[in-house]
């Protein structure tokens, strides 16, 4: 059994491998959608406060709150992901609080999406989904730069296909 | 009707196959039929409504009263205009007919070019093809009216999810056997022929018990029986649950509340008697599942053709499920707290493709075995994948501690796992990787390393405190989940590194098709056609 050196550094946490990051502007496009959907609520909680009871301080404080929260919690997650190419898989890790690894063979991958909104096209870039047979087990790499993310898909299309493995 | 063949084909049945060709006739009336037994149902309670009220003088609701008066005047009026009423009796029954006539007139299917198509639909049309190669198990299932009519309907799983089967409804059963056999033997000529019997052990050969029947020919088709489960097994099995057994308790407790009340005998079962309709939802709920479960796994017998196991089923709807061994992706048993006094255990597979229903009511399409001993499960397991060990597997089934291979979950998982922490972990076997869990409730996964989908890894705030990760062997989706939680860390990136290693020299093996004597015999074979 031979284990490619590579691999045999896979870790959750470890930095021996020259995992990479995704691109900075994922934090920017999903602050940006986390600020579309709460600041309207803090306005609205003003305008309330100040019109009607001062008792609606309350609750856009709240909401200050749970923005602040979710910006500090994106900048933690979007820094967390961190992903690498193998010889022969790719492996992607997310999270801080909650971890978690995947790890997914190229003969496996069944196909690859590369799908970007509108927000996300704005800043340059997109994100690619792995699927495999199983639902459950595909990864998404969200916040890769567009070239990149196309690059990648027909790399790892190249690969799948030179490794692909019956079910 | 028929087109033109653009595939000359060898044999008779297989040029038969390839021409275009209906179902049979009698299908739509069949497939319209649990509509027709739907209204016929609803006419015929409203009609003992109406007499029951008559009976019982009268309802009391004048609203209902009205509704009667309705009727009455709708009916009077069609028993007065009895030629209108014909008239509307049979252009309904033309329109009917005439649909039905016109949906079997465009169903058609065929089997050609490498894959089978269906067509059907007049003014939406559809058309399904499934390449051969994809075909991943093949069903015939007889509903009670069409085992009434002597027909049944041949459904074809390909992978790809919910909908992705092709269901070919309703054939004569002779002809579906036909069908269902030409299609294994066209799909097998792709990707059969494996090296499975190098490895295998015969199942009759080490002597399955076999429940008083020794290998015989089915008699559906050819292959021999190994297993067959009796019914009166299954049902106990069935009752032995934990809601049928809850509502025991229930029912028990309100016998001995009543008995502690009243102090006579006649109080207790009144007691029960009280209990049994307050509860009445939820008894009618499990009631129905049971029984439900024991319509479905009712006759099931289980047998193999050297290539494929075939598992016949169903008390109402009787189906025959062919799964090549090659399709099945992952393995598992489970001994429910309730069987451990007998010792029962059910085994269940993953197969790309069968739709996995979480619900359970599909679930039979997964199970192989829905009650056995020890060592029937062990014997179907082996019978399934002739590489797996007996010996490993009863040490899963049974065994606790580190003893014989087995990694367990770290000794600080014990806040999580208070009962199971010293049996729950894996072994890894040149073949394939072993997770057993549960203490009370029993539970082993096995998945070959061929089989890997992909491995993913995870920690939770409480397990990093601990130092602990789980680490799953994603397989395709089934009842069968390879997955152990609270590892030492250490030994889960461990396990996820050589499992990868491990998967992927699998994987390459199974590309390369050779044979050697120092890679394990997999059950995957080789197929340069297969491009899943």
């Amino acid at each position: 059994m031979t284990t490619s050196p590579e691999s045999a550094a896979v870790s959750l946490r470890g930095n021996e491998l020259p995992w990479r990051s995704v691109s900075p502007s994922l934090r920017t496009v999903r602050l940006i959608t986390l600020f579309g959907w709460l600041v309207p609520f803090v306005i609205a909680f003003v305008a309330l406060a100040v019109l009607v009871t001062p008792w609606f301080w309350i609750g856009a404080g709240a909401v200050a709150v749970l923005i602040g929260w979710g910006a500090w919690l994106i900048v933690r997650q979007v820094s967390a992901i961190t992903w690498i190419e193998l010889d022969e898989e790719i492996v992607i890790r997310k999270g801080r609080l909650f971890r978690s690894l995947v790890s997914i063979p190229y003969g496996r991958l069944q196909y690859i999406d590369v799908e970007s909104g509108p927000l996300m096209r704005s800043r340059g870039i997109a994100s690619c989904e792995f699927h495999t047979a199983s639902p459950e087990s595909g990864g998404t790499l969200p916040g890769l730069p567009v070239d990149e993310a196309e690059a990648l898909r027909g790399r790892l299309a190249a690969r799948g296909e030179a490794q692909r493995a019956g079910l | 009707m028929t087109e033109p063949n653009p595939l000359p084909q060898g044999s008779t049945s297989e040029r038969d196959l390839a021409d275009w060709q209906h179902l049979h006739p009698l299908s739509p009336i069949l497939r319209g039929g649990v509509v027709g037994v739907a209204i016929i149902g609803y006419a015929a309670t409203q009609f003992i409504d109406d007499i029951f009220r008559s009976l019982t003088g009268g309802s009391k609701d004048p609203g209902d009263e009205a509704a009667d008066q309705s009727l009455r005047e709708g009916l009077g009026f069609l028993f007065d205009h009895s030629l209108a009423t014909a008239a509307v009796i049979v252009t309904g029954l033309t329109i009917v007919g005439l649909f039905g006539w016109l949906a079997w007139r465009f169903a058609k299917f065929r089997v050609a070019d490498g894959q089978i198509e269906f067509r059907k639909g007049w003014l939406f049309r559809e058309h399904r093809q499934v390449p051969l190669e994809r075909v991943q198990a093949i069903e015939i299932s007889r509903p009670l009216l069409a085992q009434i009519t002597g027909l049944s309907q041949v459904i074809v799983q390909s992978a790809g999810g919910g909908d992705s089967q092709l269901k070919l409804a309703f054939l004569s059963s002779g002809r579906a056997d036909e069908v269902r056999r030409e299609l294994l033997a066209l799909a097998g000529r792709r990707d059969e022929a494996g090296p499975r019997t190098a490895a295998g052990a015969p199942a009759g050969a080490d002597g399955i018990p076999t429940e008083g029947s020794s290998p015989h020919p089915l008699s559906l088709d050819e292959g021999h029986e190994v297993f067959r489960v009796p019914n009166g097994r299954l049902f106990v099995a069935t009752i032995l649950h934990g809601g049928t057994i809850f509502l025991g308790l229930v029912m028990l407790l309100a016998a001995a509340v009543a008995l502690a009340a009243y102090g006579s005998r006649f109080e207790a079962l009144t007691g029960v008697a009280l209990a049994l309709p307050a509860l009445g939802p939820i008894a009618l709920g499990i009631a129905v599942n049971r029984v439900g479960e024991l319509l479905k796994h009712g006759n099931f017998r289980l047998a193999e053709t050297g290539t494929s196991v075939r598992i016949q089923h169903g008390l109402t709807d009787k189906r025959t499920n062919t799964v090549p061994l090659h399709r099945i992706q992952a393995v598992g048993m489970v001994q429910p707290l309730w069987w451990r006094p007998l010792g029962w255990w059910r085994v269940k597979v993953n197969v790309a493709g069968v739709a996995h229903d979480p619900t359970g009511t599909n679930d039979t399409e997964t199970t192989v075995l829905p009650v056995g001993n020890l060592q029937q499960a062990l014997d179907v397991l082996t019978l399934l994948d002739p590489v797996l060990s007996a010996e490993d597997l009863r040490r899963a089934a049974l065994g606790e501690g580190t003893e014989g291979g087995w990694t367990l979950v770290s000794p600080r998982a014990r806040r999580f796992d208070p009962l199971s922490w010293r049996r729950a972990g894996f072994a890894a076997t040149p073949h394939s990787v072993m997770v057993r869990t549960g203490r009370l409730s029993r539970k082993v996964s096995v998945m070959p390393h061929a089989r890997v989908q992909s491995l993913t890894m995870a920690q939770g705030p409480l397990e990093r405190r601990l130092d602990l990760a789980g680490v799953t062997l994603v397989s395709t989706p089934g009842p069968v989940s390879v997955s152990i939680a609270h590892l030492d860390l250490e030994t889960a990136t461990t396990l996820l590194r050589e499992e990868s290693a491990r998967a992927g020299a699998a994987r390459k093996f199974a590309r390369s098709g050779c044979t050697s004597a120092d890679v394990p015999s997999q059950l995957v074979t080789p197929d340069p056609h297969d491009e899943r």
